[in-house]
């Protein structure tokens, strides 16, 4: 089965003031349709970076990175941001809602690009709300909610367009144990339930747990599993 | 439409500072409007003057008498319809602060002369009849709440009584009826002969005399010959149309439209960089928002639009709230200067001045949040 997610000979290099920075070295990397991959590793080892690469917010200096079979490193800005758009959900560490609009509003952002009616939308943006649980609360701001409601929220705005894929980057990492539990089983929940795949940067290996998978990254390149972590 | 909860959010990300500059801005255009409305208003004086009125003054100054023996040779001019004397008798009533704009009639000829005002005939009559008769303006009237029959002291600042006190009690007996806009409601017509009369200098002289010519169409050859003859004469006289004598008083004050323009443009340049600042400002606070907006597949020239479209409606906004108080303003303003300002064109250009501020201050934040870029932004670079 073609993979969903295919990475060949990906380098990626950063000018930081004079220097040159090479943060990925040649990787290499497939990502079955439907898996739920944990990408783990030090600060610095490029784990953000190859997420980015994947989620098209970034280009590869060189190598090629290839969705459901199209090359989006080849896209132009503006094709890229409509691939974003039609096919991935991102979920970030630190939730990035807009703090001046309701969570209803929030989840409705992706859907806006869309030529969805205002009631579609409506439709669209109460299952997503109530597929995490927040329904209830969708005329809330995103001060008046607490941290895991709002990477709720922040789930509902990334599946709410229904991408094949989801891009996560730490979505625990400023949550406590108990709340991080529960959404990584939502996460677990959209994968088994509904066949996204999950592309997930964590730090935590408890979080990784949750993956189907789990892949090393240390200086830019994909390892085995350090002594004492199950890959 | 469905981007406009997205647009209006941005505009009240901080309610404080939108508040501000909300209200810096429509008090320039307030400011604006109520400038360009004078500054028309002017125009417009000028534009409904009557084509068949002359006024004649003294070659020296409008302030220095012209005799009123003048109007017998002016009534051999062929075309001269009518003549009459105007003396100008701008008084103060109960406090010095409080002025009437008075004139000193003649009520025999002064209708005839001047036939946008007039008067029902009985009160006409009474005039006539009562040497210390007035006719007031509706507006006046209303003011200080005079009637028929009411005995007002006016406090000349011209004229002198012949008991040497400024005071001439005059007594209400009718109410002219305009309908000239220049000569709206809020004066007071008095008889010439009893200023004329009890005045201590200047007797028989007057401050205009108005014309009113057969045709229209040969008003400057009327005025030229009213001129050819008192050349010479200790009272040399100049003659102009009504338009003429408004725009040459008008010109006294100054050129109107360049003091307007030259305040505007001071504070526009102003409010240009304070609105300038604030948006960049507002644009530099809300980059990761800006960069998850893009990252969900908002494209640059998408989000380029969305900072556009806050300035653009917050400054239109902005402008037609300022521009809408001062056209509220205007009735009000009226009663104080004495003539009509317009609306018209200044709501069209003010709110072409909104775009233009909104294009120059929105543009460059807008251009700034196009090239951001995702990564960078989102990491805090």
């Amino acid at each position: 089965m073609d993979p969903l997610v295919s990475v060949k000979n990906v380098v990626k290099r950063y000018q930081r003031g004079r220097q040159i920075v090479e943060v990925l070295h040649n990787l290499n990397l497939d990502i079955a349709k439907g898996d739920f991959l944990a990408l783990m590793g030090p600060s610095g080892s490029g784990k953000t970076t190859l997420l980015n690469l994947i989620g098209g917010l970034d280009k590869p200096t060189q190598g090629e990175v290839v969705i459901a079979g199209e090359r989006i490193d080849r896209l132009s800005s503006g094709r890229l941001a409509a691939w974003r758009a039609r096919n991935v959900g991102f979920v970030f560490q630190f939730y990035n809602l807009m703090p001046t609009l309701s969570a209803e509003r929030n989840v409705e952002l992706p859907l806006l690009l869309t030529h969805l009616s205002g009631s579609q939308r409506k439709q669209n943006v109460e299952a997503a709300l109530e597929l995490v649980g927040l329904l209830d609360r969708r005329r809330h701001k995103p001060n008046e909610l607490s941290g895991g409601q709002q990477q709720r929220v922040a789930i509902a705005r990334a599946i709410v367009a229904d991408p094949s894929l989801l891009v996560c980057d730490e979505p625990t990492g400023d949550l406590d144990r108990e709340t991080a539990e529960e959404i990584l089983g939502l996460l677990q929940l959209l994968n088994r339930e509904q066949g996204k795949t999950i592309v997930m940067v964590t730090h935590d290996p408890k979080a990784a747990e949750f993956a189907s998978h789990i892949l090393h990254l240390d200086k830019g390149a994909l390892v085995d599993a350090p002594a004492g972590v199950a890959a | 439409m469905k981007f406009f909860p997205l647009v209006w959010a941005g505009i009240w990300r901080k309610r404080g500072r939108a508040i501000l500059t909300l209200l810096s801005i429509l008090n320039a255009f307030l400011l604006f409007g109520l400038l360009q409305g004078f500054s028309s208003g002017l125009n417009g004086v000028v534009a409904e003057t009557h084509a068949d009125i002359l006024y004649v003054f003294s070659r020296v100054s409008i302030l220095e008498g012209l005799p009123i023996g003048h109007m017998a040779q002016i009534r051999t001019v062929p075309g001269v319809k009518a003549v009459t004397p105007l003396l100008v008798f701008t008084s103060t009533y109960r406090t010095p602060s409080t002025f009437i704009s008075a004139d000193a009639i003649d009520p025999e000829t002064f209708f005839e002369a001047y036939p946008s005002l007039s008067a029902p005939p009985a009160q006409l009559e009474a005039m006539k009849r009562t040497r210390t008769g007035a006719l007031m303006g509706a507006t006046l009237a209303r003011l200080h709440g005079w009637k028929i029959g009411d005995t007002v002291p006016l406090r000349s600042l011209f004229w002198a009584n012949r008991d040497g006190s400024p005071t001439w009690p005059v007594t209400i007996v009718g109410t002219y009826a305009s309908n000239d806009p220049n000569f709206g409601a809020q004066a007071l017509l008095v008889n010439y002969d009893y200023v004329d009369q009890g005045r201590t200098s200047q007797n028989g002289t007057a401050n205009l005399l108005i014309i009113r010519v057969a045709d229209p169409a040969k008003a400057g050859q009327v005025g030229a010959a009213v001129d050819r003859l008192f050349a010479n004469s200790p009272h040399e006289t100049k003659t102009a149309t009504e338009g003429q004598y408004v725009q040459d008083q008008i010109k006294q004050i100054g050129d109107i439209g360049m003091v307007v323009r030259a305040i505007m443009g001071a504070v526009f340049f102003a409010l240009l960089l304070s609105v300038g600042a604030v948006m960049m400002q507002s644009v530099r606070e809300r980059t990761p928002e800006l960069a998850v907006l893009k990252t969900l597949g908002f494209t640059d020239r998408g989000v380029l639009a969305l900072v556009l479209a806050e300035t653009l409606i917050f400054c239109l906004v902005s402008g037609a709230l300022g521009l809408g108080v001062a056209v509220a303003l205007f009735p009000l303003a009226r009663n104080l200067i004495g003539f009509a300002m317009h609306p018209g064109p200044i709501l069209a250009w003010g709110l072409v001045g909104a775009v233009v501020l909104a294009l120059l201050t929105g543009l460059p934040p807008a251009i700034r949040a196009m090239r951001l870029q995702i990564v960078d932004a989102l990491a805090g670079r």
